[in-house]
């Protein structure tokens, strides 16, 4: 290689690799893959596949973030090894979703020429995005108690995925547009700066309507980490705490209300509080996982010799206890590093932008991205109320995995234009 | 067999370590490079080095004469809409000249403008570290360059 620009990230693939073929290995000594073939096949495909998406990168002189892709590759690698052993059958699609995904990657990274140009369309992607919203309400289909999928033939995807990347897009776009205005606002009431209302009004409709939107679906999970990014953005553009009071006593009130209204609800805080009560009937779900984290011990029994699979949606939402049984307490922080450092890294990204839109991106992104990995580890460990969100990467999910690939690729894409 | 198995299970955990590892150590690396150069902060944010431009002269609607300008360790004058200092005279060029923090001095480069910088008068041909009270015109504006010392006397 003549030119040696990602270097480093090259470096850091070996390690993947590496993880990736002994997992197989280990999977296959295990006694839980079979016929080693097929997996061995479609792992093949997948290391010549992020090779590939390297060496594309290298090629088209990509001066963007090096560590990003290899440490989201890493979660990568390790979701699947779990997906594989948990869901066999699952697996061989998740797969594929990752060739779309790493293709998703490379196409925002080569086809958007200049990321600042998504600033003056947002009127029309939130709209696109309301629309994707409202037809999952007309038009979806319901399954695991939210209604938030839309089947397209053979292909089932969730539009709320998509939607929150367009929504930090839009917010980036309108908050840097009128932030002055936010911060300083037009009145005063107790000291605190109150912008009138036809600043605020667009900001209280997204919200107000992605809130209707999302109880309609009955997707709680998705709704808290729209409105944390919707927070932890307003309070990056304007730098006022009032902003997050405000929110935050909005929620609670949304929370309370949802608490009333909804008996799902109030069965998920029951469980929260004590699932020990009903442990074979609507607690059984997290006790299993509580019991698998807790056998894990610290090295974890090995991979494909615990017994994850009495979780149920162990390759989905409970991935991570999963991940916890097998690794242990040692493979689940190594996990949790891996989410900081590219939490780190999204917030470096955010730091060296050189406008106020590309910075206001790139934490909005990387904020959602935390949010997510928080609220859903947060769960399956019984630290917050369980909702069924995917954990970015490493969840078995097409949309998800896409939508994720997506959001890697316009961080590395803000990091390519605007440098360190 | 269950040999195999132990080792590749501590195997797989020392990989997912060495890993992370050397992510920490590229890291470390970056930031030593970030902070090696001052900081990657534009000015205006934050003045770590003490000095200032000083609008005298200007005939451009988007600097008014007595604004003033704070210098960061690396500001960059031009047209073009990623600079610190933005001007829209068309004598502009689109990246027009830096004044970069070095070894203590601020050191001012013409980034081969096809009108030229002029301090005190003199055209900028290389790399020119500035003094206190030096003149600096580009086009219609002319800045007065300030070290912060000497004003507090």
């Amino acid at each position: 290689m003549p030119s040696e620009i990602r270097g480093t990230e090259r470096s850091l693939f070996i390690y993947i690799f590496l993880f990736l073929w002994l997992g197989l290995f280990s999977l296959f000594e295990a006694g839980i893959i079979k016929d080693i073939r097929q997996p061995a096949f479609l792992s093949l495909a997948v290391t010549l596949a992020m090779l590939l998406t390297h060496l594309l990168l290298e090629k088209w002189g990509v001066e963007g973030d090096l560590l990003l892709f290899p440490l989201t590759s890493m979660l990568n690698v390790a979701g699947l090894l779990m997906i594989l052993r948990l869901s066999p059958e699952f697996a061989e699609r998740q797969f594929i979703w990752l060739f779309v995904g790493l293709a998703a990657f490379l196409l925002t990274v080569k086809g958007l020429n200049n990321y600042k140009s998504l600033e003056d369309y947002k009127y029309i992607y939130i709209f696109a995005g309301l629309f994707l919203l409202l037809a999952t309400i007309l038009f979806g289909v319901e399954a695991g108690g939210a209604r938030s999928w839309i089947e397209l033939g053979i292909v089932r995807f969730q539009p709320s995925e998509l939607v929150k990347i367009i929504l930090v897009i839009f917010l980036a776009g309108y908050l840097e547009e009128k932030k002055e205005i936010l911060a300083e606002g037009t009145r005063n009431i107790l000291g605190i700066p109150v912008p009138s209302l036809q600043y605020t009004g667009p900001l209280l409709v997204m919200w107000g309507l992605s809130l209707v939107l999302l109880v309609f679906q009955k997707d709680l999970g998705t709704a808290l980490i729209y409105f944390g990014t919707f927070l932890a953005m307003i309070y990056i553009s304007t730098g006022r705490w009032p902003y997050i009071f405000t929110g935050a006593l909005l929620f609670s009130l949304g929370g309370l209300l949802g608490y009333l209204l909804f008996a799902h609800v109030r069965v998920r805080v029951a469980i929260w509080l004590n699932p020990w009560i009903d442990i074979d009937g609507k607690g059984y779900q997290i006790v299993q996982s509580l019991f698998a984290i807790g056998s894990g011990g610290i090295y974890g029994t090995g991979l494909g010799l615990g017994q994850p699979s009495l979780i149920p949606a162990a390759h989905t939402d409970f991935v991570f206890s999963a991940w916890c049984e097998e690794t242990g307490l040692l493979g689940a922080a190594a996990l949790i590093l891996i989410y900081c450092l590219v939490i780190h890294r999204g917030f470096r990204i955010a730091l060296t932008a050189k406008t106020g839109f590309g910075t206001l991106l790139a934490a909005g992104l990387t904020s959602l991205l935390a949010i997510q990995t928080l609220v859903i580890v947060g769960g399956v460990i019984k630290l917050l109320p369980l909702t069924g969100i995917t954990l970015p990467f490493v969840s078995y999910g097409g949309s998800s995995l896409v939508s994720s690939y997506i959001l890697l690729g316009l961080l590395t894409k803000i990091s390519a234009e605007d440098g360190a | 067999m269950r040999v195999v198995l132990l080792v590749l299970k501590f195997g797989l955990l020392a990989i997912l370590y060495f890993f992370i590892l050397r992510v920490f150590y590229f890291i470390l690396t970056d930031l030593r490079r970030v902070s090696a150069r001052g900081g990657p902060r534009p000015a205006g944010q934050q003045a770590v080095c003490g000095a200032e431009l000083v609008v005298t002269e200007s005939n451009d609607p988007s600097v008014r004469p007595g604004e003033i300008i704070k210098l960061g360790a690396e500001t960059r004058l031009g047209r073009g809409r990623h600079n610190h200092i933005k001007l829209t005279d068309a004598f502009v060029s689109h990246d027009h000249m830096q004044i970069i923090f070095k070894q203590g001095k601020f050191f001012l480069e013409d980034l081969h403008s096809i009108n030229g910088t002029y301090i005190n008068g003199v055209r900028v041909k290389e790399p020119v570290p500035l003094s206190h009270g030096d003149a600096i015109r580009i086009a219609g504006v002319t800045f007065k360059f300030v070290r912060w010392e000497y004003e507090v006397e």
